[in-house]
């Protein structure tokens, strides 16, 4: 049975979502950095190996880490053309709606709700606001505040482990910390993405096309934040992209799964994705034979702990054989 | 919860192996082509019947210190780096200027840890 997926701000399931990501950064797995570091996965992609004191390295993770190098591996895991197994390509949307979809299930079995449904975080509504009052916005209750160490609302017990350091693009394990935001002091991205903006991506009727990568102009490299669907284009980075340089702090490098706003605006770029299923055709591109590597439609999307799908098996989240969920609104 | 443990040790049992691993050796980023060096960024594009490549590379320095991270370019020229995988920029002093707000910004807790990290090495 599908389960719902709501605004954050009305969803019945926020606190589940906040007990759920607590419950999972709080229980350990059997999993140690040092086993990740000694698998033949880090053998064959070295920056995904965890730095860290001995110490450190040798106690288990959390499941909330999990999730965070889960991203971290994906993220440095390269693929022809520039991109990499989860961005900068046509696989960025069937690869996170897999991720998130992971996690909701995780929640639902943590909290014992399988009518769990994850919330989405209407950003481009925010964007309506003026630039003050975006940190002002309803959002950061559910979240806790826009700025500084979260150790305020729901989130205030969160801890988290692993942290890639921008410097030198390393990840690190290291004694267990809040996360952090800087939301509105980044002058590359000072507001949030408009009603505008998301309405104007979801005019591109092509999903993706050559050269499948950061600089080609479809759909999926609009929503992902790469190309700007206004012309002329504006500098900086639009949509999905904005949102991490938006917020900064723990969302800025590839360990931004340790802030649970990571998984409220990919459930909304999810959101913004069926929307455009629903009006353009349950299609994706490219089909199998075309296209990079990692990014086809028929290839194995990467996947650690459970098992893989290809991006043409969660094109119809809703319906069977996945039954997964379904969203209260579509954008329009 | 025994869902979860079962799904880690069924993960430890195949060696941390990832699913989807076996495309591992297919990939390579265009970007780091033999023989151009880490910083080098690569654009390459038809027009009119012509085949054009450019070659854009970056040698950093910061406080004097080699600073040999690879910068990627997009056609409209908006530089992009890897460890702040969302960010392009107008320019490879926006993306420095992020670099160092990131080290600087970062809590002293988070800096020893780096630190403590680096220097078991």
């Amino acid at each position: 049975m599908a389960v719902l997926r709501a605004n954050v701000l009305t969803s019945a399931h926020a606190q589940v979502f906040a007990t759920g990501v607590l419950a999972l950064a709080s229980r350990p797995t059997s999993i140690t950095p040092n086993q990740i570091n000694a698998s033949a996965a880090v053998q064959q992609v070295p920056a995904a190996r965890i730095e860290g004191t001995a110490a450190e390295r040798s106690r288990p993770l959390s499941w909330w880490d999990l999730f965070a190098w889960w991203h971290v591996l994906a993220m440095f895991w390269p693929t022809p053309g520039g991109g990499n197994r989860a961005h900068s390509g046509p696989v960025f949307a069937p690869w996170h709606r897999l991720f998130l979809r992971r996690l909701e299930e995780a929640i639902q079995t943590v909290t014992g709700d399988a009518q769990f449904g994850l919330p989405y975080w209407d950003w481009a509504a925010d964007g309506q606001l003026a630039a003050s009052g975006q940190l002002n916005a309803p959002i950061w209750n559910r979240v806790g505040p826009p700025q500084g160490e979260i150790t305020t609302g729901p989130f205030a017990e969160l801890t988290v482990r692993l942290v890639t350091n921008p410097t030198d693009e390393r990840i690190y394990v290291v004694p267990e910390r809040p996360i952090r935001r800087r939301a509105g002091q980044q002058s590359l991205a000072p507001a949030l993405p408009t009603r505008a903006d998301e309405t104007r991506t979801l005019r591109d009727d092509t999903y993706d096309r050559p050269d499948w990568d950061a600089r080609t102009n479809s759909f999926r490299n609009k929503l992902e934040g790469w190309r700007d669907a206004l012309n002329p284009p504006r500098t900086g980075p639009r949509m999905h992209n904005r949102i991490h340089v938006f917020i900064g702090g723990s969302m800025g490098p590839a360990s931004s799964p340790n802030d649970p706003i990571f998984f409220l605006n990919h459930c909304n770029v999810d959101r913004q994705w069926e929307a455009w299923l629903e009006r353009f055709g349950r299609t994706y591109a490219p089909g199998a034979g075309q296209g990079p590597i990692g990014h086809r439609a028929t290839d194995p999307m990467l996947s650690i702990v459970w098992p893989s799908m290809q991006p043409v098996e969660v094109l119809d989240p809703a319906s069977p054989p996945l039954d997964w969920y379904s969203y209260d609104v579509l954008p329009t | 919860m025994e869902e979860l443990d079962r799904l880690a040790e069924a993960f430890a049992a195949r060696g941390f192996e990832p699913d989807g691993a076996e495309l591992a050796h297919a990939g390579h980023d265009d970007d780091h082509e033999a023989g151009l060096g880490h910083g080098s960024a690569v654009r390459r594009f038809e027009h009119r019947g012509h085949r054009v490549e450019i070659v854009t590379h970056y040698e950093v320095t910061i406080d004097g210190k080699p600073w040999d991270r690879h910068l990627g370019v997009l056609d409209n020229g908006s530089v992009t780096y890897h460890g702040l995988p969302q960010y392009a920029v107008p320019s490879a002093v926006d993306l420095i200027r992020a670099v160092i707000d990131y080290e600087e910004d970062a809590p002293d807790d988070l800096r020893a840890a780096f630190r403590a990290a680096q220097g078991e090495e």
